[in-house]
């Protein structure tokens, strides 16, 4: 089963990962894994976008620990000076994100499933 | 199978329309010494069963195939009327769904024409002890109801259905849920009042549901009943009534290897001098539910009364605060809520506090065994509208400090007891408290028990009496901390989780206490304004 997935977009200016399910403490090791396959992955690796969008509108839970893959996500995607946007389906976890201030660091937009 | 001749006037009604096969069954069953009545057709027959009474007959063996009504029409207006005549259909070769439905009709046998004479009579010989079977059945029934009017007129207790039958006794808002398997033996309680801020109160399970425990039952709550009275000691009175157990009925019972014994629970609550005292032999230990304590079990369980002498004394005392909840039940309700995958807890909630949105009808239909529960509050406070309700645990559990990795399977077993609990609880709110209590476990069992499995992280969730706030508290055994809610994001490392963890927490859950340097936490929802809204939209 996909867990995470890259796509390069409009024209390779943006760069879109999706995280499939929630991210919580049983998985995010897994999903610590597949993301930096995914970012070691010749067309990421070589740069050239601006916009960074990770799409989480898949997820009904996001705990602490998977928050803090987010925020590592997130930091390292600021290395390439990209806006950053998150998108979320789910209203328990947009409210989690704006508790824990995750819209300090990159900007949230609650999406429709 | 042997046909039993030594009754007299056992009669069979045979129902043909074929003179030469009621004539062959006539003949057949003649040779027997029975009695046979014969009809053409099922129109005549339910003329004869209705005119000489269905309990004139030990059984009826009918054909299919008849002109008007058919053998399975028979069959059908014989179950509505007596549901203990035995019953047999004569089918053709191979009409297997005719015998399905009779059956599904209440026959108890089939035959297939033609049929051989042996056949016939062992299928005459099965139906009339298929009758006799359910007769005595039903007579014993009737027994055990008279039994158990008596029971209750004797003692005042209770063996019949109640279901969140609440009630003030002094100081005491006692609720009792009572789903009987019959109307006598079986489990029982008791309350008895020692002053307004006293009370005592037994519950109990006999083995089995005949008459001998319906009667053992009754004697028992007989016994107590005087010995309280006298002001006798509630361990001398349980080894009484096991030394009578021991030597006067299992003595005997030994021969023929059928044992009786009977468990019970007895509770003191004494509110002036703040303790309660639990007995327990071969019953499950009284809960003792406090916003202060969680829930605590007191003293330790012996074995029933019955089975050994001398009945050794676990009994246990402990300190109560001036507000909690006792929670005590048989072991019907264990094996159910085992059944239906539902904490203890959460059952005897929704078994105690029934309501539209709760419906119990399905739940109950899965019981093997009497199911009773009995929730004795205290506390209420009247004069002091600042006092939160008074409140009822719906889930207590424990999980070992190693076990972090579960977190999962233990994430499912909250949500399904929450929303046995609370049907009408919208998801969101759901999603947030699970979360929250996600955070708390797991910050239990990684930081307070540092994943050690000789720790343990404990929770307790409670409801209070409006279903209008919800508690939950996460206990663990490590030495505690506490953690105030990140301010900056910017530098919080990957490991820093647990600043995460609070502010999830504190953004959803209404009130957040720490106790013990943080090894105790209590998390206050408000639940009731969401159920107000959602009642004025759903159809009841």
């Amino acid at each position: 089963m996909q867990t995470v997935s890259c796509e390069m977009l409009s024209g390779e200016s943006l760069l879109k990962m999706t995280i499939f399910g929630d991210v919580i403490s049983t998985n995010v090791d897994e999903l610590q894994k597949k993301v930096t396959e995914v970012l070691q992955g010749t067309s990421v690796s070589q740069g050239g976008w601006n916009q960074f969008v990770l799409n989480l509108t898949s997820a009904r839970m996001i705990d602490s620990l998977g928050l803090n893959l987010i925020l590592s996500i997130v930091k390292k995607m600021k290395i390439n000076e990209a806006n950053i946007k998150i998108l979320i389906a789910n209203s328990t976890v947009h409210r989690t994100f704006l508790a824990t201030r995750m819209d300090k660091i990159a900007e949230i937009e609650l999406v429709e499933s | 199978m042997e046909l039993d001749n030594s009754k007299q006037k056992t009669r069979i009604l045979a129902v043909d329309d074929d003179p030469f096969t009621l004539e062959t069954v006539r003949l057949v069953l003649k040779r027997r010494d029975l009695e046979v009545a014969v009809a053409s057709t099922a129109e005549d027959a339910m003329n004869i069963l209705s005119e000489q009474g269905t309990d004139a007959f030990d059984a009826v063996i009918t054909d299919f195939r008849m002109p008007g009504m058919s053998g399975l029409d028979l069959l059908s207006w014989i179950s509505n009327y007596d549901t203990t005549l035995g019953t047999i259909i004569l089918t053709g070769e191979g009409e297997r769904e005719v015998v399905m439905s009779s059956f599904r009709r209440g026959a108890c046998d089939f035959l297939e024409k033609p049929f051989k004479p042996g056949d016939l009579r062992n299928a005459i010989a099965h139906a009339m002890k298929v009758t006799q079977d359910r007769r005595n059945t039903e007579e014993t029934f009737s027994e055990l109801e008279a039994i158990g009017v008596l029971q209750k007129k004797l003692t005042g207790g209770s063996s019949t259905v109640e279901s969140g039958r609440s009630r003030q006794m002094g100081d005491f808002i006692v609720s009792t849920a009572v789903f009987p398997i019959r109307e006598s033996g079986g489990d029982f309680y008791k309350f008895y009042p020692l002053g307004p801020r006293r009370i005592m109160f037994v519950c109990g399970d006999v083995s089995g549901h005949d008459l001998k425990a319906g009667f053992i039952s009754a004697y028992f709550q007989g016994i107590v009943h005087g010995m309280v009275e006298m002001g006798g000691h509630v361990q001398r009175i349980c080894e009484f009534f096991n030394r009578l157990l021991v030597q006067d009925w299992n003595q005997e019972s030994l021969q023929n290897g059928v044992m009786v014994s009977l468990s019970c629970g007895f509770v003191v609550l004494d509110l002036d001098k703040g303790y309660a005292q639990g007995f327990c032999h071969g019953a499950p230990l009284p809960g003792l539910w406090s916003m202060e304590h969680g829930v605590q079990t007191v003293g330790s369980s012996g074995s029933p009364l019955g089975w050994m002498e001398p009945l050794l004394d676990y009994s246990g005392r402990m300190r109560i605060s001036e507000r909690g909840c006792c929670v005590v039940w048989t072991d019907g309700l264990e094996d159910l809520a085992k059944d239906l995958h539902l904490n203890p807890y959460a059952l005897a909630y929704v078994l105690s506090y029934p309501s539209d949105e709760r419906p119990i009808r399905r739940l109950l239909s899965r019981r093997h065994d009497d199911v009773m529960v009995l929730h004795v509050q205290w506390g209420k406070r009247v004069d002091d509208p600042s006092l939160p309700d008074l409140s009822v645990p719906i889930f207590r559990d424990r999980y070992s400090g190693d076990t972090g990795n579960r977190i999962d399977f233990y994430q499912a077993d909250w949500e399904k007891n929450i929303q046995a609990v609370l049907p009408l609880l919208p998801l969101n709110k759901l999603q947030e408290i699970i979360l929250c209590i996600r955070e708390a476990i797991l910050n239990g069992l990684e930081h307070g028990c540092g994943g050690q499995g000789q720790l343990a992280c404990r929770i307790t969730m409670a409801l209070d009496e409006g279903a209008s706030l919800f508690y939950i508290r996460v206990d663990d055994d490590g030495r505690g901390f506490q953690q105030e809610p990140l301010v900056d994001i910017e530098s919080t490392t990957p490991w820093e989780h647990v600043s995460l963890g609070t502010a999830i927490i504190k953004c959803y859950a209404q009130k957040v206490e720490y106790f013990d340097s943080g090894s105790t936490l209590l998390m206050t929802f408000r639940v009731g304004e969401i159920k107000e809204a959602n009642s004025t939209t759903t159809p009841t």
